[in-house]
This record gives structure tokens, C-alpha cells and sequence, in this order.
């Protein structure tokens, strides 16, 4: 091994460290543009902010962990949408306190409770809740993603990995489902 | 007896009812041109009452359902928090890449260091290295080998000379006596 390749190897490594510092600065500006969505996709499935936080925090170390991975940086924006989408979903399914968190959402909204018509709303998102986690998950999926702000359909079908098409049919199905429930 | 044919028109009207229910909620859902449902709204106070219902309910529900995602906000310095942590999880991989980039090129160099070494060893190692076969060959010959003049050294000659009596001396030795016997 001649002193060339010896120099070439230590320009690498210099090179290599300041690919690990664009990157890190990306992360920063993904995490800034990103936050409030993938915020409130966990906080959707979840239903309170302490554990949304958590997850969306997870997710984001877990995207930037595993971020080698994606070939497409222009796809990060669907990947991290999937991502904690997902790992919400097994926190729900995992945790045996979601009773608890119901009320935990709850007393949150209250907090926002003003008045009589505010009381009456608080109770009808309550039951609005409870009847979203009694529809069939496929749909209910569907309409939590789309409540999301800036989740276009398109969105919806990427984090989902179905088509546009579905999402739209599902949530259809979904709102019609639940206008019954609320009678 | 009048009452009692209302009741029984209300039962016969709701149990017919029962099958425009789906209709009703699409209406409420989407503007429809659903003719035969309007036609049978014409004629059902009911029907038309449960689809003014059912379309202010959704106007609620369409109100509320965002609430149900963006109800909450991430706290002040989630955003920071979220980089820190993400950092801090990458960092400790970085030290471990950077320490194997270390020793690796560590290793390189050390091995560059060796392979220089040995190429010239001739020129720092020479006086030290042992003697080949043919040069140990070489120096016995050397050892055991005598000049021309040094076979004189062998050749019967010089005892000859060495034997032979000096001027005056004779070949035949006689003893001689010594004074006490003479």
C-alpha cells in the first residue's frame, strides 16, 4: 500500500465527517419542517401529548438512525409519515393503560372547554373518539392519517402503501360509519 | 280507533323507512341526485327530518374531526429536543466508525512501515544477516587451501633437510660418550 492510497484513505475519513455533519444539519432542518405533522399523526392514534411526543421523537431518532437507508432523500417526508404511524399503532396495541390515556385526552380537552356550547362539543369529540376506535382499523387508519394537517390523499396512500383510490373509498366508508355512530 | 291507524301508518312508514337509511347518510355526506330518495322525501316528513339531522351532525362531526388529530401541540422545545437526542444516538456510532477509521489506518501505516523495511533491508540489515550455504561452502575451501609454496610443508623434503647432518655433521650417529666414562 503506496503513500497515495494511505492519502486517499485519510481524505476519506475527513470527507466522511463532513458528510456526518451535512447530515446532522439536515436532520435538524427535517426535523423543523416535520414536527408538527409526525406530531400529530402520533397524537391522532394516541389520543394525548405526552405519548405522542415520545413517539414522534422515537420515530425521528429512528429515521435519522436508519436514515443510510433511503435512498430517496426526497421521499423522507412520506417515510417518517410511515414510520411513526406505525410505531403509534404498536404503542396502542401494546400499552393496557388506554383507558387511561382516554381520560388523559379528555381532561386535556377540558382544559379548552369554555361555556356551555364548548361542554357540548367537548362531549360530542369525546364520543366522536370512542366510536373512531370502534371502527375497523383499516378505516379507522385511514381517517385518523386524514385528519392530519397537510395529509393529502396521496400522503394518506404513501404511509398506508395503498392506493389513492383506497384511501378515498375507506374514508368515505369511515365518515359514513361514524355519522351513524353519532346519531 | 283513529289513533290506533296512526300508530300502525308510523310502524309501516318507519319499518319502510329502515331501507333508506344508507341513502340518508350518503345525502348527508355528499350532494346527491338521488331521485327516487327525493321523491320518497317529498312524501316522508320523517325521512326529510332525519336528513336535515343527519346534515347538521355532520357539519359538527366535520367541525370536531380535526380536533381529534390536532387537539394537541407538541410542547416549546420538542423540535429541540427531538435533534438532541437524535444526535446523541448517532454520536456514540460516529466514535465508534471513527475509532475503527483510527485503527485502520493505523494498521495501514504500520504495515506501510514493514513492507519499507523489508525492501531495503539489504541496506540496514546486511552486516547482520547469516552466511548463505554457497559462501560457508566458499570459506572451508578457503580454509583448507594452501599456497603452491606450502607443499613443501607436506613433501618428504623438509624432514629430509631437517634430518640431513649440517656441515661437519655426519649421517651416521655416533654417541657420544661423556667425560666421565672416557
Amino acid at each position: 500500500m503506496g503513500m497515495s492510497q494511505i492519502k486517499n484513505a485519510l481524505l476519506g475519513t475527513l470527507r466522511a465527517g463532513t458528510e456526518v455533519e451535512d447530515r446532522d444539519a439536515g436532520f435538524t432542518v427535517r426535523v423543523a419542517e416535520n414536527q408538527k405533522r409526525v406530531f400529530q399523526i402520533a397524537y391522532s392514534v394516541l389520543g394525548n401529548a405526552a405519548d405522542a411526543e415520545d413517539v414522534a421523537q422515537e420515530a425521528f431518532v429512528r429515521a435519522f438512525q436508519k436514515s443510510a437507508l433511503l435512498r430517496d432523500p426526497g421521499k423522507f417526508r412520506a417515510w417518517i409519515n410511515r414510520i411513526v404511524f406505525r410505531m403509534a399503532l404498536n404503542r396502542l396495541r401494546a400499552s393496557r393503560r388506554q383507558l387511561a390515556r382516554e381520560d388523559a385526552w379528555q381532561a386535556h380537552r377540558a382544559e379548552d372547554a369554555d361555556g356551555e356550547r364548548a361542554a357540548e362539543n367537548h362531549v360530542m369529540l369525546q364520543r366522536m373518539r370512542t366510536e373512531i376506535a370502534n371502527l375497523p382499523e383499516r378505516l379507522r387508519c385511514v381517517l385518523l392519517l386524514s385528519l392530519v394537517e397537510e395529509m393529502e390523499p396521496s400522503d394518506v396512500a404513501a404511509a398506508l402503501s395503498i392506493p389513492a383510490g383506497t384511501v378515498r373509498s375507506r374514508l368515505h366508508t369511515a365518515r359514513k360509519l361514524l355519522l351513524e355512530a353519532m346519531r | 280507533m283513529i289513533g290506533e291507524i296512526d300508530d300502525w301508518r308510523n310502524k309501516k312508514m318507519k319499518t319502510e323507512c329502515t331501507k333508506w337509511t344508507d341513502h340518508l347518510l350518503e345525502a348527508a355526506l355528499l350532494p346527491t341526485q338521488d331521485y327516487e330518495l327525493q321523491r320518497h322525501l317529498a312524501g316522508c316528513e320523517d325521512c326529510a327530518q332525519e336528513l336535515e339531522s343527519l346534515k347538521a351532525r355532520r357539519e359538527k362531526m366535520d367541525a370536531l374531526l380535526p380536533l381529534v388529530a390536532r387537539g394537541g401541540q407538541p410542547a416549546e422545545h420538542f423540535a429541540a429536543r427531538v435533534v438532541e437526542a437524535g444526535l446523541a444516538g448517532k454520536r456514540r456510532p460516529q466514535a465508534r466508525r471513527r475509532m475503527w477509521d483510527l485503527a485502520w489506518l493505523t494498521a495501514v501505516l504500520a504495515l506501510g512501515v514493514a513492507a519499507g523495511l523489508l525492501m531495503n533491508r539489504g541496506r540496514f540489515m546486511r552486516r547482520h544477516e547469516p552466511a548463505s550455504g554457497q559462501e560457508v561452502e566458499m570459506a572451508e575451501k578457503l580454509t583448507h587451501w594452501r599456497a603452491p609454496s606450502d607443499a613443501l610443508l607436506t613433501f618428504p623434503g623438509p624432514q629430509v633437510l631437517h634430518d640431513s647432518p649440517r656441515l661437519g655433521e655426519t649421517y651416521i650417529t655416533i654417541p657420544l660418550l661423556k667425560d666421565r666414562e672416557e
